[in-house]
């Protein structure tokens, strides 16, 4: 039996549940069967043979590119040899379905032509259940599910080092005055990155991060955010904002700070916290790039001129619900969370358009973008998968 | 195919059959969820063709990525992510349609007058909720999961999972509250 005994108002709980009981009654329609295995005919599978057939034909082609891929690799590590380039780990992971790398430019080409979008390259999987991901300042940050900060080699996959953090976390942020790691259940935690010596940000409780005007630190929290000054480590600036879930993005830069919610992005003033601007329907998840806000909505990706608050662009065929990491004109969703597969798209912001794209086993947690690497978190046997930006 | 060949079959020997592409095993492992399913997505949606529609596309998704199903002992759990996920799909396609709810009059009868409008209260509350707040709220009552295991259906931390079951009620209770006031009116909307 679950246990509801934690919450703080019995009598809602109990009229709750009473209710709930009466829903129990509702039976699904007998038509609902029928359609199901109406449309369950109307695409019959293949048979266990056909399947471990068509596994071994994929593994059989993934030997054959994951020889291609060595060669490549081993030509690479020459050439960091020369100019001190990072070089990648092989392959590990034959869920994914990795295509050969397009020569450079290519990809810019295929954006224009509007041709398929290319597959990323798989390079390896990093064992470990991270719960957030997040890369800056030349690092690359996981929280795995025992609260541990660690940084992971982005050459190796290794653990360089870990921090023991007080709670689950929620988001997290790297920024010039540390990482930081924001949680529903407690107060944001600031760690030097230098020493990984945590600093405790008092009233401080929220699902969503962003750096803003003069490495201000902005917290999305319940009906509202809150701004944090890290040279003193307290929060100076609550601004109400309601239909807010802890969870939904932010996004700031100089004198702006948009702040996404249930019915809506709103764009603040950085300084006093002042609505500016109100831009309708809802997005999860808000980044930037450029001269340009980007937000998730379902399964679209928009852009919108904040100059004027409109949706400029809107490209479909994102997963929803999705985790977003920008870098290099390039904007990187991830999602959804809770499905049986997850996929990465990456938007080539210029051309607007889906350019490339990956698919894995289980849900993605996160994301995060590094030098020429795309980063997932994976619920599925709890790996931190590596992809090569062609 | 003979039915009565899985009659005497576990949910895993079906789960196995239905991965290797038989359809009779996919059709009673769907008779054996579908009422438990539709009640979750009835609960989490509030409409019953939205309901119906979430269900049937979670079931039809459930045969065609079923042998990417590694464990098939994870079989009911995967099935509860695919209807989350197809709970959103049709929460936020309908997001723009809105109903209000007011309380009906009272009856005569004083203590079934209690009951029902009891009821509305909750059911006009549950309509003015998130559908965010709704899900969580019907993976945590009328599924019985646990908060790590409702984290694992949403893909979130366990502690947002707390969280969010913690503000669901909150929120709840002040809709509750508002329609529990004298001459108050459930009102709400449904995302």
């Amino acid at each position: 039996m679950t246990d509801r005994s934690s919450f703080d108002d019995p009598i809602l709980v109990r009229r709750l549940e009473d209710w709930i009981e009466d829903q129990r009654e509702v039976r699904a329609p007998a038509r609902l069967v029928d359609a199901v295995m109406a449309d369950v005919v109307a695409q019959p599978r293949e048979g266990g043979w056909a399947i471990a057939l068509r596994r071994w034909q994929g593994i059989a082609a993934y030997g054959a590119l994951t020889a291609v891929v060595a060669i490549g690799v081993t030509l690479g590590i020459l050439l960091a040899q020369t100019i001190g380039d990072e070089v990648g780990h092989p392959p590990a992971s034959p869920s994914l379905s990795p295509s050969p790398s397009p020569s450079p430019g290519s990809s810019n080409d295929l954006a224009a032509s509007g041709a398929p979008p290319v597959s990323l390259l798989a390079l390896g999987d990093v064992q470990i259940e991270a719960t957030a991901l997040a890369a800056g300042e030349g690092g690359l940050w996981v929280v795995d599910r025992a609260n541990r900060l660690v940084e992971l080699d982005q050459a190796t996959g290794d653990e360089r080092r870990s921090v023991p953090l007080p709670r689950p976390v929620a988001a997290m942020l790297v920024a010039s005055t540390g990482v930081w790691a924001a949680s529903v259940e407690g107060d944001l935690v600031r760690v030097d990155r230098a020493t990984l010596e945590l600093t405790e940000i008092a009233d401080a409780i929220g699902g969503a991060l962003a750096v803003g005007q003069d490495a201000r630190i902005w917290l999305g929290r319940e009906n509202g955010v809150a701004r944090i000054d890290p040279g003193s480590n307290a929060i100076d600036l609550v601004v109400p904002v309601a239909n807010r879930s802890p969870d939904l993005g932010l996004a700031a830069v100089d004198s702006v700070v948009w702040v996404a919610t249930r019915t809506g992005i709103v764009q603040l003033d950085a300084g006093d916290g002042a609505v500016v601007a109100r831009i309708p329907g809802d997005a999860t998840a808000l980044g930037l790039d450029g001269g340009s806000l980007w937000a998730s909505r379902g399964i679209e990706l928009l852009r919108i001129d904040p100059t004027n608050a409109t949706i400029t662009e809107i490209v479909a065929g994102i997963p929803a619900g999705s985790s977003m990491a920008i870098a290099d004109g390039r904007i990187w969703v991830a999602g959804p969370p809770g499905a049986a597969s997850g996929t990465i798209v990456g938007v080539d912001a210029a051309a607007a358009r889906i350019a490339f794209e990956a698919s894995v086993d289980g849900s993605i947690v996160d994301v995060a973008v590094l030098g020429a690497s795309v980063w997932v978190a994976r619920d599925e046997g709890g790996s931190v998968s590596r992809f090569s930006v062609p | 195919m003979n039915p009565e060949r899985f009659r005497r079959s576990d949910e895993r020997q079906l789960v196995e059959a239905a991965r290797a592409g038989e359809p009779v095993a996919f059709e009673l492992l769907v008779r054996q969820q579908v009422d438990r399913l539709y009640g979750a997505a009835w609960v989490m949606l509030r409409e019953p063709d939205l309901a119906e529609e979430a269900v049937q596309q979670t079931l039809v998704r459930a045969w065609r990525d079923l042998p990417r199903l590694r464990d098939a002992d994870r079989f009911g759990a995967w099935l509860q992510k695919l209807l989350v996920r197809a709970c959103y799909d049709e929460a936020r396609r309908r997001r723009r349609w809105s109903a209000t709810i007011r309380l009906l009059p009272s009856v005569d009868d004083p203590g079934l007058e209690s009951g029902l409008a009891d009821r509305e209260v909750i059911e006009a509350g549950m309509r003015s909720l998130s559908a965010d707040h709704r899900i969580v709220l019907a993976l945590h009552f009328f599924l019985d999961l646990e908060p790590s295991e409702i984290a694992d259906r949403l893909g979130i931390p366990p502690g947002t999972a707390r969280s969010r079951i913690h503000y669901a009620l909150i929120a709840l209770r002040a809709a509750v509250e508002a329609s529990d006031r004298p001459g108050g009116t459930g009102k709400g909307s449904v995302a």
